[in-house]
């Protein structure tokens, strides 16, 4: 019936057989379809550079009047610096005008100029944002139906110090699209007042960028405002215990070692293995009693093994413990025997003879070992 | 009325190969929509990424850059220098030498103030023999470790590399290419954003005949003089950015190019490095490191940035092209036996189901296919079995659809990475897009079909690489080309 049907369609109107009649339009659809995508890239490209020109034009406009706000210029003219500054707000007003695209421009670009400046010139930026009103196009974006939108109005509130946003940010923390959770993360840390409170109830995931960007600001942040990371080293969320034992480690928290001690005993590797390394970085030495214990215990696990080699290289005690480290000399993993042959070295002229005893005494051939941790070239 | 056993024949023909046509192309389609989404939304991502933070942080992995070299004693030290520049801090730069035959160890020692030390080479894979292991006594070139060793191809000087780094992750890389200066910081991402354990990343390769480059670094993209590069980088740009990102998406990526690689280190070595039985190392690695995650039953990604991070010189003369595409042809079809297994096999997820029976009946099966319809064809018309009509709309709607997934990967690159910026550029693009099924696509049909024919021969070299240089150097005010520099 539906074959019928074509045929006739087909040989009334074009006198072809389905085949060829679909063919026909295949290739009709497909060169239609090409025409409209080079059509689609001329249109891209004249677009571009409009919007380029408008864009360029703008930002020029803006930079000069925000190069003059933030060297103060305002002194120069006589003016105080109060109405100086109105009149710069109302030069820049004029520019943005009501198109949400120079206001975008105007917002971008307070964000660059704020990202590279620090004190005075930094607060006054903060002062233009709100002194335009620009918080409204930020809540604007927050409510937009596009992720990006929403990412874009986070960065520009905690860029801006906008602490009112916080409850309107955390909707945020668990969202499904990534970049977003980025944000909303960052944003609370820069936002709140003791950085990092959030942690608290924190259920999702820090990635390695995640700590990466966090590490970022708080190296920035005045130490004394940086909480006490053991009080998360318990935390029900893995990922937060472990960047909380990474941070303590980062900036040094000698307050944090009964904590990181207590971290050896967990059922985790990952912990207990970051646990160990802070520690061995934190100089620990009162702890390396307890480092030993656990040497007899991670022989199976070769990353253990490695960094519990490490931490005894650092904070081992060069009489007692040289004998336990150079257990691990007959670890059947190279990297393991490499790290012993490094801690021993570490561990100063007792590990040194351990060595040249065991490389007289032991069938194993660590001489080619020795050479390369005596070649000055290579470490 | 389907009568006699050549008609019958003649029907199941016809309809394989229209039932064959239709499956390509809508795959192609579907791979070409996947990607541009997926393209749209990494773009979107990347607005709020500073890559810097990585440059700085403690917590960056550590990466080595593995470059073998055979014979490149003319541009080693350029290359070297820019590997050696590249945006990265924890980082160091292996180059192997292959038994090169040339002065390009000579070169090294001089240029680097290289001396021999008493390297501990742990075996974890087999490799040829190494003769020296050299480090530099400058400072500056620390980060320098050149590894001497008998020839024995460019899988065998990549698992050397494997076996010297010490560092988390592996860049390996073709020492002649260009890489952007922080095309690490860009590959690293992936492997520090996702809850999943990410085992490799890609990135894009694209085109670098007669763009502008000042010691080792791009400095202007320019779209190649020579036809038969443009047929490449349009070639590039629709694997790379219409193909890849969206087998990336479907966590069913099997191919991250040799010019350019990142791998976790601990799982190409347990997975067993790279195959030196096979000229297609840089897939078969990808596979076999896929296949050990699933046999471990570990859960895992391979990424792909689609931001042109490597800039390769792509072969200008098509005597070069033919051993290059017999070469890849020839490196498919021994990937795809070596891992025969997982054809269809549910255990091996996406890759078994999807992935490998795509690369099995569109990537190496299509030439021959190809090359059958038209034997076909030319058979058919000799005894006069041909509807002419209908041949040149079937003709028309290949060409067709050729074109529109052309123009479709060149609106994708407009929109996205915009590189080819001069007006004419796109004109030519187009112009290129539009000859290409006629002039390049047959050709390639034909060198595929020579390498599955050099493959039943046995054969199992690379063939000779020659390459041009890139075309423009410029130093200071005034452009050279490669001819004046060898003046």
């Amino acid at each position: 019936m539906l074959s019928q049907c074509i045929e006739s369609i087909t040989s009334s109107y074009f006198g072809l057989a389905p085949g060829p009649f679909l063919a026909l339009n295949v290739t009709l659809v497909f060169l239609s379809g090409a025409m409209i995508l080079i059509a689609g890239i001329f249109a891209s490209r004249i677009l571009k550079s409009r919007h380029k020109k408008l864009a360029d034009s703008l930002r020029f406009q803006y930079q000069k009047i925000l190069n003059k706000i933030v060297v103060n210029e305002m002194y120069s003219e006589g003016r105080t610096a109060d109405a100086a500054f109105e009149f710069y707000m109302g030069e820049l007003r004029l520019y943005s005008g009501t198109s949400s695209l120079a206001r975008q421009l105007l917002l971008s670009q307070i964000l660059e100029n704020k990202k590279n400046l620090t004190g005075n010139s930094a607060t006054v930026l903060v002062k233009t944002y709100y002194a335009l009103s620009l918080q409204n196009e930020s809540c604007k974006k927050l409510k937009a139906f596009k992720w990006q939108e929403k990412a874009l109005a986070i960065r520009e509130f905690a860029e801006m110090n906008h602490a009112q946003s916080i409850p309107l940010i955390e909707h945020y923390l668990y969202s499904g699209k990534q970049n977003l959770r980025e944000e909303c993360l960052m944003a609370l840390v820069r936002l709140e007042e003791k950085p990092l409170s959030f942690l608290d109830h924190y259920k999702g995931e820090i990635s390695k960028w995640m700590r990466i960007n966090i590490y970022r600001f708080l190296q920035n942040t005045d130490t004394r405002r940086l909480p006490v990371f053991s009080r998360y080293f318990n935390h029900s969320n893995l990922s937060v215990r472990l960047f909380c034992i990474s941070m303590a480690r980062r900036f040094k928290q000698s307050s944090s070692l009964p904590g990181l001690l207590d971290l050896i005993y967990s059922d985790n590797a990952q912990v207990v293995g970051l646990a160990v390394s802070a520690l061995g970085d934190l100089d620990a030495y009162q702890y390396r009693h307890e480092i030993a214990r656990l040497a007899n215990h991670v022989w199976r696990f070769e990353k253990l093994s490695r960094k519990v080699v490490a931490c005894l290289g650092k904070i081992g005690d060069p009489e007692t413990d040289v004998g336990l480290v150079g257990k691990f000399l007959g670890h059947p993993c190279y990297p393991v025997r490499f790290e012993a042959v490094s801690a021993l070295k570490k561990l100063g002229s007792h590990g040194e003879k351990y060595l040249h005893d065991f490389n007289l005494n032991s069938n194993q051939n660590i001489k080619p070992l020795l050479r390369h941790f005596s070649e000055p070239l290579l470490n | 009325m389907v009568t006699t056993p050549g008609d019958i024949l003649y029907f199941v023909a016809q309809t394989f190969m229209l039932v064959y046509a239709v499956t390509l192309s809508f795959g192609y389609l579907f791979l070409a929509v996947l990607s541009a989404w997926e393209m749209r939304e990494h773009i979107f991502k990347n607005r709020f990424i500073d890559y810097d933070y990585i440059l700085s942080s403690p917590f960056a992995p550590g990466v080595s850059l593995i470059a073998p070299a055979y014979n490149e004693g003319l541009t080693i030290i350029d290359n070297i220098k820019s590997l050696l520049s590249i945006m990265y801090n924890n980082f160091e730069v292996i180059v192997i030498n292959d038994g090169s035959k040339d002065d390009t160890l000579e070169k090294m020692i001089s240029a680097f103030g290289l001396v021999r030390v008493d390297y501990d080479l742990r075996n974890a894979l087999d490799t040829k023999p190494v003769r020296g292991v050299y480090k530099s006594t400058n400072r500056a070139f620390k980060k320098l470790i050149v590894i001497d060793k008998v020839n024995g191809g460019k899988a065998d000087a990549l698992n050397v590399g494997l076996n010297v780094s010490n560092k988390e992750l592996v860049a390996c890389i073709d020492v002649d290419c260009i890489i952007e200066p922080d095309a690490l910081l860009k590959m690293v991402k992936p492997f520090l954003e996702n809850p999943t354990e990410v085992i490799a990343s890609g990135g894009v390769v694209r085109i670098a005949n007669s763009c502008v480059v000042e010691e080792g670094r791009l400095v202007e993209v320019r779209l190649p003089e020579k036809l038969i590069a443009r047929f490449q980088v349009l070639e590039y740009i629709r694997a790379f950015l219409l193909g890849r990102m969206a087998w990336s998406r479907l966590n069913g990526l099997l191919l991250i190019s040799g010019a350019f690689g990142l791998f976790k280190r601990d799982i190409a070595v347990k997975a067993g490095g790279y195959n030196h039985k096979t000229v297609g190392e840089d897939m078969e690695l990808v596979m076999k490191m896929r296949i050990y995650m699933q046999e471990q039953n570990r859960k895992y990604k391979v990424a792909f940035i689609p931001d042109p991070l490597c800039w390769t010189e792509a072969p200008a003369h098509y005597n070069i092209l033919q051993r290059q595409r017999n070469r890849w042809a020839r490196g498919t079809y021994e990937c795809l036996k070596i891992h025969r297994k997982i054809f269809f096999n549910p255990k091996y997820g996406v890759m078994g189901m999807v992935s490998y029976p795509f690369w099995f009946f569109f990537e190496w099966l299509a030439p021959i296919i190809e090359f059958a319809g038209f034997l076909l064809f030319v058979g058919l018309a000799i005894v006069g079995m041909i509807d002419w009509m209908f041949f040149f709309l079937i003709l028309g709607s290949g060409y067709a659809f050729s074109v529109f997934i052309s123009m479709f990967a060149l609106l994708t690159e407009e929109m996205s990475f915009f590189k080819y910026t001069q007006k004419r550029d796109i004109l030519k693009m187009i112009l290129t897009a539009m000859i290409e099924p006629f002039w390049f696509h047959p050709r390639v049909v034909w060198w595929s079909l020579q390498g599955n024919l050099d493959l039943i021969k046995g054969k199992k070299t690379w063939g000779e690489m020659t390459r041009e240089g890139f075309v423009q150097y410029r130093t200071k005010e005034k452009i050279v080309t490669p001819q004046q520099q060898v003046a």
